[in-house]
């Protein structure tokens, strides 16, 4: 039956960043297949909602507080997941975000600035790699899941070092799928797209950010919860011929470029419809 | 700039399916005879899907394939290159399903010789079972599906697609043609809630090419990160995946199930 391969019963996944937005959105989703969740990153509170909501899913939670800048912390996250579960079948490194880096002219970065994006979006994802291999090669294989950004598959002037850490993440999906498929541990990266930032509190605010949505291809944000079913897809044995891969979900906006947003070449202007 | 409405997102989906579930959904696979195709249509049923298939051609052994996959539901024997015949079919099997989410097509003329060797009338023929084929299928199928009905329409492609092969010109360049037909139908649909995207697979216990010796069989096989070729049963369930609700935010992409294949140098 084919919907049964997408189930994670008796599975367990270590999702970092898992405090907000897509990470939390993650987290559900795969708590909802059946898998017990370590929920990590930076913010207690915001780790103990995820968790409360993947225990009134029936599952099990852990949360680790973790700064994934720092390999050590990552490397306590995963003995802290063993320590308590023994075994880890997926690691999803996902945590990441814009930094002061980004607003600063080029010019004028400075060597902190420059490695604290980069470590937070690049490196994590190294530190978090290198720290679950041993285990998933002692097990007899696994599945690590990284997170890029579709700004590190076109130029974003306004994330210029956020998009060069996260097409890093592209490369070492790539580069790490190859060396370990023989291992059977598979890599592949999610490459979200434009989504709205749950972090939106205002209603008004969230409205005029939906309707800047309709000049998107798909006529609207992703919403964080759809990036779920294809953290899913990966995680489950659904995926089992997949590695390397980096699937966009975006709505169709790395498809798109070539025109602007709602540019119709039949009457060379943008359509409001 | 004017006040926009946005399309709005669909409804959130809880619990094990997630909306990957494809109850009440109505799917025609295009070209159902090929090992790939056949695998498709026995997921889309598993999942919950009501399943009508067209052959890709209508030579006589595709239309005894076609017997098989449809497993007693709706099929018609089909030219895909033939818009006319496309078009019937797609009304006709709409009908039948009793209406149309999805649309599924696996383009399959295959045509192996060097360049210099490939005359117009071997061009023509593998242009029209390739992209041909496909333009038909979503133009047909474009026309039927729904609005704000999460629509699907998906190609199934094979490496050529995106990589070179040496005596493979014509070929590749068909099923290459594909990769920009979905690109600019997915700006185009975009917006009716309708998303196109290309699922291209890599070497398949199916895939022909690749040498009759178990030594060219292993030298193949090194080549494959993961050491194994795929089964069509594992290609299915992103199939599912994308004819579903669950993926209604991907859209003009080529994704890549080949055991790591096309990330090699």
């Amino acid at each position: 039956m084919v919907l049964e391969r997408l189930s994670m019963q008796g599975r367990r996944a270590v999702i970092t960043g898992a405090g907000r937005g897509l990470g939390r959105a993650m987290a559900l989703s795969l708590a909802d297949a059946g898998a017990d969740i370590v929920c990590a990153a930076r913010t207690q509170s915001e780790l103990d909602e995820t968790a409360q909501a993947v225990r009134d899913r029936g599952r099990d939670a852990l949360t680790v507080v973790t700064d994934v800048t720092r390999s050590s912390q990552v490397d306590g996250l995963v003995q802290q997941s063993l320590a308590a579960w023994g075994s880890i079948d997926v690691f999803i490194a996902n945590a990441g975000a814009n930094t002061v880096a980004d607003t600063r002219d080029p010019a004028e970065l400075t060597d902190e600035e420059w490695a604290e994006s980069v470590t937070l979006n690049f490196s994590s994802a190294f530190y978090s790699a290198r720290a679950i291999i041993p285990h998933f090669r002692e097990r007899g294989g696994g599945n690590l899941i990284t997170v890029s950004s579709r700004t590190a598959l076109r130029a974003t002037p306004e994330a210029f070092t956020y998009g060069a850490a996260k097409a890093g993440i592209v490369a070492l999906t790539q580069s790490l799928a190859e060396r370990l498929a023989p291992e059977n541990i598979r890599v592949n990266c999610i490459v979200p797209g434009p989504y709205l930032r749950e972090t939106l509190h205002d209603a008004a605010e969230i409205d005029t950010a939906r309707a800047r949505g309709r000049a998107l291809p798909a006529g609207r944000f992703g919403e964080a919860w759809e990036i779920g079913p294809l953290a899913l897809y990966l995680a489950s044995d659904a995926s089992s011929y997949m590695t390397g891969e980096a699937f966009v979900a975006d709505g169709g906006r790395l498809a798109s470029g070539a025109v602007p947003l709602g540019w119709d070449v039949t009457s060379g202007a943008i359509v409001s419809d | 700039m004017p006040q926009r409405t946005p399309v709005p997102p669909p409804p959130v989906r809880e619990g094990f399916q997630q909306g990957f579930d494809l109850d009440g959904r109505r799917a025609i696979v295009y070209g159902a005879e090929w090992p790939v195709g056949r695998a498709v249509v026995e997921a889309l049923r598993e999942g919950g899907a009501s399943v009508g298939v067209t052959s890709a051609t209508t030579a006589g052994e595709a239309l005894f394939a076609l017997k098989k996959a449809a497993a007693g539901g709706p099929s018609e024997a089909v030219d895909l290159s033939n818009a006319r015949n496309v078009q019937v079919a797609t009304k006709k099997l709409k009908k039948d399903l009793g209406g149309l989410d999805v649309a599924l097509v696996a383009p399959n003329t295959y045509f192996a010789a060097p360049l210099a060797k490939t005359d117009e009338v071997a061009l023509a023929e593998v242009i029209a079972g390739n992209l041909t084929a496909v333009f038909n299928v979503f133009r047909s199928a474009g026309r039927e599906l729904q609005d704000g009905e999460s629509g699907r329409l998906i190609a199934l492609l094979d490496a050529p697609a995106v990589r070179g092969v040496a005596n493979l010109s014509a070929y590749s360049a068909a099923q290459a043609g594909v990769v920009g037909l979905v690109r600019s139908v997915s700006q185009e649909f975009g917006r009716r809630g309708v998303t196109a995207n290309a699922l291209v697979s890599g070497w398949l216990e199916s895939t022909p090419g690749r040498g009759e010796s178990d030594g060219g069989e292993s030298e193949l096989l090194r080549h494959i990160p993961l050491r194994r070729f795929g089964r069509a049963d594992e290609i299915a369930p992103l199939a599912v995946y994308l004819a579903s609700a669950a993926s209604g935010n991907i859209n003009g992409q080529t994704i890549q199930i080949d055991g790591g294949l096309l990330k090699r140098a």
